[in-house]
């Protein structure tokens, strides 16, 4: 593509960190909501912040916490960014994530309804900004939050969003996560290929997918703190946080019932364990990471990462009727690569790359079963401690591309040529947006005949959320000198 | 090209009248914030419509000049023939008729209103669309939602026949056999009449398609070429000045037409531009519109426009004596989704198209850049969209796809089919 052939000269030293990577080595995380009181405080303090970069380090230097910091439309108004540049951000941004539209495209009703979150709903403390502390042990990050929490002319908004860390990588419906993820061109990786997308899919400033520059905020005036003296946009991105609830217990038991039900272990008798094959059909990988379009049949005993992360596999060669992998699968719907978007299948890689984000979600809650092991898990009852992840993403077009692969793709019950019904993991089975004479379900495609498991229920909502600009680290310095 | 027995499209344009535009769009938000409990127009006794809609089109002037006022266009798609559709409209939605259409120039006074005068005024105001495409053609509605009602039942069988463990060692023959015994019960036991999906031939298809590509190029080329290469070259220098007005534009427009959007896996757009000045745009147009229409209607005529496979109608009506372009188009999903596909999949045909109208982002040749320049191009989208105050949709679960495979499970059950048909058949399932 012309896009990626411009590419190369981006500024890792003037990326917030969180862009390159989601701070795995340091497993403890905690995300702090505030707002403003007193403005020059708060721009002082800003001043003197340190934010984690993007930039190389050596590997004897790792550190041991990082910081990058985020902000609310009302933040970026109330740290008085100019008008220019405050309207060039884009609309999702200055809306919100809560207007009545938004709620459709989101799937935020019934039990995710704004107005029963945590945070974040109408009414609500209003939210300036989101600091976002990661450290390599829990007293580590108390260490860091003792001293974030110092600030002067900043409210800090409760609750305090704390992280945890499951073992074996795990969400907390027990499946390897965060395994296929897109690459930036100049930021991952500095060769195009399969899973690399323009840096411009997530970074202002820089050409996107198509080519193109897209809108990006300039400020009236200059200064000398930012690139080309008014681009208060490049190296920026749209940050997209929402807490969801995962009801880890109600999945399995709705797994295993329908195994039952439907008679899966006879139709699929070599998954030794029905409600798990149920269960991994919703996925599309096994609980181990292993993808169903390699291992259609059975969890592959292993500990190859090979195997476990392997990202390698297409749909429309290797399973184009959804035998091994159901084509309303979840990680089918999140990334349906050269499947169904267009006949041919590199036009249809093409278009699913303008629909990418970048992931950088953790777990909260402590997990259902302390290892994670999925044989207990599976049967394991519900406990009524509140658990789920941290939905945090980056890209360049909310609308194009979380919102598009949200609406379109998750909840779209029309995806892949099915009738109803959204994704079975974390869709929203509700029948406002649906098709209604219909029931919402989830299809098994099988031989002879597919499978359709009907009474889904939504096993994910939503109890918080916010869109967030992350600007660059010359826009942080730059807001806290205004 | 006209064939009356295959006119499936209604445009009406009535001149609003004097101090009246604001009365009537209370009367339609009232009407289209409940088009299915809508009090007095009831839509689902209108057995010939398949989507319909009102839209208030704005009055426009230019250099301070008054060009049009503003008027109330109704577009239906519908089952023809056509005067059977008009009657039904006249009978059954008389009073509602009555009540919009008395804020329009010309609704015959009280006295002489009867069914002849309001069919009579419909047909005076009735303009023809220059370029009407189908994603199902050939289907009357009866048989969309009679196909799905079978593809229901059918479904239902099937899970019985899992929850009963009775897949567990079928072949799919097996399945099959039993499907189609069920449904010649259940066939038995309704009365329904399953209409024919009528296709012309392909080699006319074609040749027609040929024809007219070779005609476009001829015309284009001895005519419009030059002057066209010329216009484009003044338009790009006004390119980023366009952008920022279409940007603001867009702001104050995104949203009330977002509070139209997205009840449904049905969407409506209604947009309205400005031509560009001059002849030579004004003949490209209809060159352009003309040749995409006989292609919509002998080629693209199997469920998608270019690549895009979720219309269901689309058509493009000139107004004011040609000086604005009015497209609507009813589609499944997203706004979002759909403008991504005209971008990712029929860039050259639209940018051709509304390349002729005023602010749309700078073309090469016509038809190349435009539409490509994907974040500029949905931004002149949403400035240029007008609300759609009015919408009604006969089967709104539908997505195209969904109608088209429907169709396929129907008359796969009157079919001799081997066992890899077989197979295929059962995955529409």
């Amino acid at each position: 593509m012309a896009a990626q052939a411009v590419v190369g000269d981006v500024v890792l030293d003037e990326i917030q960190g969180l862009v390159r990577t989601g701070f795995k080595a340091l497993t403890s995380a905690r995300y702090l909501l505030f707002a403003v009181d007193d403005l020059q405080a708060a721009r002082r303090w800003l001043g003197g912040l340190s934010v984690t970069s993007a930039g190389h380090r050596p590997a004897d230097e790792r550190p041991t916490r990082a910081v990058n910091i985020a902000f609310t439309y009302a933040g970026l108004k109330k740290l008085q960014l100019d008008q220019r540049a405050l309207g060039d951000l884009s609309e999702e941004l200055r809306e919100g994530m809560i207007t009545e539209h938004r709620k459709r495209i989101l799937g935020d009703h019934g039990a995710s309804d704004p107005k029963s979150w945590l945070w974040g709903g109408p009414g609500m403390a209003e939210i300036h900004g989101a600091l976002l502390l990661f450290a390599a042990d829990a007293d580590e990050l108390e260490a860091l939050t003792g001293e974030a929490r110092v600030a002067d002319g900043i409210t800090w908004l409760e609750p305090a969003l704390d992280t945890s860390w499951l073992p074996g990588r795990k969400e907390q419906f027990g499946f390897h996560d965060g395994i296929a993820q897109p690459n930036l061109l100049g930021v991952h990786t500095e060769q195009p290929g399969f899973d690399v997308v323009a840096p411009g899919e997530v970074l202002l400033g820089y050409p996107n997918q198509y080519g193109k520059l897209p809108r990006a905020p300039r400020i009236d005036g200059r200064s000398e703190l930012l690139p080309r003296g008014d681009d208060f946009g490049r190296g920026g991105s749209y940050l997209v946080f929402r807490q969801l609830e995962q009801k880890v217990a109600d999945l399995w038991s709705w797994a295993r019932e329908t195994a039952e039900r439907l008679h899966v272990g006879d139709l699929f008798p070599a998954a030794a364990d029905p409600g798990i094959c149920v269960a991994a059909k919703m996925v599309g990988r096994w609980p181990n990471g292993a993808p169903l379009v390699r291992w259609p049949d059975a969890e592959p005993d292993t500990g190859d990462p090979d195997v476990l992360t392997d990202n390698s596999f297409r749909y429309a060669a290797d399973d184009p009727h959804g035998l091994a992998c159901p084509l309303g699968s979840h990680i089918r719907r999140a990334n349906p690569r050269d499947w169904f978007l267009a006949d041919d299948p590199g036009e249809a890689l093409a278009v699913a790359d303008h629909h990418r984000i970048l992931r950088r979600g953790r777990a909260y809650g402590p997990p259902l079963v302390a290892d994670m092991d999925t044989a207990l898990l599976s049967r394991a009852a519900d406990d009524g401690v509140p658990r789920g992840l941290m939905f945090l993403c980056l890209n360049a077009n909310i609308g194009r591309q979380f919102e598009f692969v949200q609406h379109t793709w998750m909840n779209g019950p029309k995806f892949g040529g099915l009738h109803a019904g959204a994704d079975p993991l974390v869709g929203d089975q509700q029948p406002e947006t649906s098709a209604r004479d219909l029931p919402p379900s989830f299809v098994i495609q099988a031989k002879p005949a597919r499978l359709r498991c009907t009474n889904i229920r939504r096993f994910v909502t939503t109890r918080g959320g916010a869109y967030f600009f992350l600007p660059s680290i010359p826009a942080v310095r730059y807001l806290a000198s205004l | 090209m006209k064939d009356p027995r295959a006119e499936r499209d209604l445009t009406v344009i009535a001149p609003i009248r004097d101090g009246h535009e604001a009365k009537l769009r209370a009367i339609l938000d009232t009407i289209g914030d409940d088009v299915r409990n809508s009090e007095g127009l009831p839509f689902h006794e209108l057995s010939t419509v398949h989507f319909m809609r009102w839209v208030v089109v704005p009055g426009f002037d230019r250099d301070g000049i008054a060009m049009a006022g503003p008027s109330l266009v109704l577009s239906t798609n519908f089952d023809p023939p056509r005067a059977r559709h008009l009657h039904e409209l006249v009978t059954r939605a008389a009073d509602k008729l009555d009540e919009i259409y008395q804020h329009c120039e010309g609704w015959p006074p009280p006295e002489g209103r009867g069914p002849d005068a309001v069919l009579r005024y419909l047909e005076d105001h009735a303009a023809d669309a220059e370029c009407f495409y189908v994603g199902h053609p050939w289907r009357r509605r009866d048989q969309i939602v009679e196909e799905a009602a079978l593809r229901r039942d059918l479904e239902a069988e099937l899970d019985r026949l899992a929850t009963t463990g009775r897949l567990v060692g079928w072949s799919s023959r097996q399945v099959y056999e039993h499907l189609r015994a069920f449904a010649d019960d259940r066939r038995a036991a309704s009365k329904v009449s399953y209409l024919p999906a009528r296709r012309p031939w392909l080699w006319l298809r074609l040749a027609l398609a040929l024809l007219a590509w070779g005609l476009l190029a001829l015309v284009l080329v001895i005519f419009c070429v030059v002057p066209l290469l010329i216009k484009e070259k003044l338009d790009a220098r006004r390119g980023d000045a366009d952008a920022d007005a279409a940007h603001e534009a867009r702001k104050q427009n995104y949203l009330q037409l977002a509070d139209r959007e997205d009840y449904l896996v049905q969407n409506q757009l209604t947009h309205l531009v400005e031509m560009k000045p001059g002849l030579v745009r004004h003949a490209t147009l209809r060159m352009v519109l003309s040749l995409i229409g006989i292609l919509a209607r002998y080629y693209y005529n199997r469920g998608r426009l270019g690549d895009i496979p979720t219309i269901h109608f689309a058509r493009w009506v000139l107004i004011d004596h040609g000086q604005r372009l009015l497209f609507f188009s009813n589609y499944d999903g997203s706004w979002e989704s759909y403008l991504g596909d005209f971008v990712d999949k029929a860039a050259k045909p639209l940018s051709a198209i509304w390349s002729n109208t005023i602010g749309f982002p700078v073309t090469k040749a016509l038809a190349w850049a435009g539409a490509k320049d994907e974040e500029r191009f949905k931004t002149w989208a949403r400035a240029q969209q007008i609300r759609t105050q009015v919408w009604y949709s006969a089967y709104p679960d539908l997505a195209v796809r969904n109608i088209l495979d429907n169709t396929e499970v129907r008359r796969g059950l009157v079919a001799r089919m081997n066992d890899d048909e077989v197979e295929e058949w059962l995955r529409k399932l």
